[in-house]
């Protein structure tokens, strides 16, 4: 089984096509966003659409600790890990 | 006024010259036995005649011929055997001097002065193969009163050469034919009849008072070690827009800053400058006629166009007071992306301005969702940058610094890093040239190789942006069995130089999946004209089989 942070880089570089930089040349700690990997806001919503899909979660815009969820791999896969805990525990 | 351009060729004393290639001379009698002679062989046929010479003084003697036999001349911008079938060669008569070609031979050099009246004025018409910026040929007629009116522009604007007018260009497309050829044979100035491809050529061959008609191709690349051996009167730039870096490079050297005519073949030659500095601004030539459109666009008027209107020559443009004008970037490289305009120059503008970039060109790619791509030449400081963090980070720091300038939208998505940007030989850049920069590879990445005599062992890394996954399936991509044997028959091929073409195989088996960003190994043996591919991920067989080569 694919380790949660590994499927994420992988699920990053494929959506959003990245070239010249393979799923295991993103550190799970560096920040994804600005000085780091160096995506922006229009990256962030692609891979927001791509994380519901792929792994069943909601992300909701109002969610005041968006931005430190999609801060890293590793946070990324702690908030979808999470979600998808809580889910498994939520009702029908 | 087309007589002007024939007057002197015609009424020359039989052994007066009218060019050399550097040995021989051509004389104003053999040109027009030559040309007589072409005008024979072609008779009154129907149809265009195709033209190519490398030679301009056959070239004349070619047109001169085909105008005497009242037949329409079409030019062929080279002569690569594909681009001759392209536009039609095999249809119609062919003069050339390209020897052993299937042609109506044209020789001045090994003809001598022979009977026959040569005309004091020839009509007709001529046409141009240029190239758009889609790089497909497209054709554009001039009448010869259009050239002739021209040439007489160049030479009420500069006089007559003072010596032999030597040439980078090619005569074949309209600056190098009017500059090169009709500009001295109409004034009786020596025609040197090679194209020089070299400056250490130009160099050599220029003479006292000489005048060199060039390109920013080849003014932007002048060896550091090359010095003329006279001061010429006069260096000409046209065919695309000259840096003020190599403006002011050719005046060090040289001694001469170039003269850079702004013109197309559509409209022709419209204004020129000589950039002594920055910015400087285009002075119209004589008789012709500029103006803004509604849209900004520079429109032009003049006796060359073969239009009474104005024609656009697509610029944004800035006139000032005094006539002059100067130029804002092209209008139709505005591009759509993502629904929103974007002016391919400033984004190139933008690029340009940032510390580690030297050159750049963006361009819109319909392949990818006409996403917006970036070619960029790095400085030796983007250089060191580049290798310390590769590209992907470089290329998103570079958009990070691109954000106080642009849009989201104008912030190119894809990015390569080339020593230079690509150019054809008129030294313009080419849209399919740039676009063909982002093309989807066809092989994976490879990590390692190990090759040991007929064994050879790749750690490959199937990256998401390969051809294969395009497609196949949305959402789902993996490597189809046929690319699995064409990657094993490629990497084979690079490795032994035996071509496997898989018209045969054998125990083919695929036993899983592989998808984007996997890493396998793939094994290869070969024994005599048999192949044999295994890919192994993660220990475990997941495709193999035999592929035989043709032979």
């Amino acid at each position: 089984m694919e380790r949660l942070e590994d499927r994420i880089r992988r699920l990053i570089v494929e959506t959003l096509n990245l070239e010249d930089i393979s799923a295991q040349d993103i550190d799970e700690e560096e920040p994804l966003f600005g000085e780091g990997l160096g995506l922006d806001s229009i990256d962030a919503l692609e891979i927001g659409i791509e994380i519901q899909k792929t792994f069943g979660v909601k992300i909701d815009s109002k969610d005041e600790d968006l931005a430190s969820h999609f801060s890293s791999v590793k946070a990324l896969a702690r908030f979808v890990a999470r979600q998808q805990q809580g889910q498994v525990h939520e009702p029908g | 006024m087309t007589e002007n351009l024939w007057h002197f060729l015609s009424t020359a004393a039989p052994d007066a010259s009218v060019a050399t290639d550097g040995t021989r001379v051509a004389t104003a009698g053999s040109v027009r036995a030559a040309a007589l002679s072409v005008a024979a062989r072609l008779g009154a046929g129907e149809g265009p005649v195709m033209l190519y010479c490398g030679d301009a003084a056959n070239f004349v003697a070619g047109l001169a011929g085909a105008l005497i036999a009242e037949r329409e001349v079409l030019l062929p911008g080279h002569a690569a055997p594909d681009y001759l079938r392209e536009i039609g060669v095999a249809n119609g008569a062919f003069v050339s001097d390209i020897r052993g070609a299937d042609a109506i031979q044209v020789s001045v050099y090994e003809t001598g002065p022979g009977p026959g009246i040569f005309p004091s004025s020839l009509e007709g018409r001529v046409g141009f193969f240029t190239s758009g910026s889609s790089g497909e040929p497209k054709l554009c007629m001039k009448a010869m009163d259009q050239l002739a009116a021209e040439v007489a522009v160049l030479r009420r604007q500069w006089g007559a050469p003072q010596g032999a007018v030597a040439g980078t260009v090619s005569h074949q497309h309209i600056y190098g034919l009017l500059f090169r050829v009709l500009w001295p044979l109409a004034t009786g100035a020596i025609i040197f009849s090679q194209q020089l491809e070299t400056w250490e050529a130009v160099a050599a061959r220029l003479e006292p008072g000489g005048v060199i008609v060039s390109s920013p191709a080849h003014l932007a690349r002048i060896p550091s070690a090359v010095r003329l051996p006279h001061m010429p009167t006069a260096i000409f730039s046209s065919g695309g827009p000259l840096s003020l870096d190599a403006a002011e490079n050719a005046a060090a050297q040289f001694g001469f800053t170039p003269i850079e005519v702004l013109g197309s073949t559509e409209t022709g030659g419209v204004a020129w400058r000589r950039q002594t500095g920055a910015n400087m601004p285009w002075t119209p030539m004589p008789e012709v006629e500029i103006r803004a459109d509604e849209t900004g666009a520079l429109v032009v008027r003049s006796p060359f166009t073969g239009h009474d209107g104005f024609l656009s020559m697509g610029d944004a443009v800035e006139i000032a007071d005094d006539g002059r004008f100067t130029l804002r970037g092209r209008l139709d490289r505005i591009v759509k992306i993502e629904g929103k305009r974007v002016s391919l120059p400033r984004v190139e503008e933008a690029l340009k301005s940032l510390a580690g970039i030297a050159d750049a060109a963006a361009i819109d790619l319909p392949a990818r969702q006409g996403a917006l791509g970036a070619v960029v030449v790095p400085t030796e400081e983007g250089e060191t940058a580049l290798a310390t963090i590769g590209p992907f980070r470089f290329s998103r720091h570079l958009r990070s610094l691109l954000k106080s300038r642009l849009e989201p939208m104008e912030q190119p998505r894809f990015w390569r890093f080339v020593p230079r940007i690509p150019e054809n030989a008129q030294g313009k850049r080419i849209a399919a040239d740039l676009r063909a920069l982002f093309s989807s590879p066809e092989l994976p990445q490879i990590d390692t190789s190990e090759i040991d005599g007929d064994d050879a062992r790749f750690e490959l890394r199937l990256q998401p942006e390969l051809r294969w996954f395009e497609g196949h399936f949305p959402g789902q991509p993996i490597l189809p069995g046929v690319a699995q044997l064409h990657i094993a028959a490629v990497l084979a091929e690079q490795t032994w130089g035996t071509v496997f073409d898989g018209r045969e195989m054998s125990r083919i088996k695929f036993k899983r999946v592989m998808q984007p960003e996997e890493r396998v190994s793939l094994t290869l043996r070969k024994d005599r004209s048999r192949l044999d591919f295994k890919y192994i991920c993660d220990g475990d067989v997941v495709a193999s089989g035999t592929v035989r080569s043709s032979s």
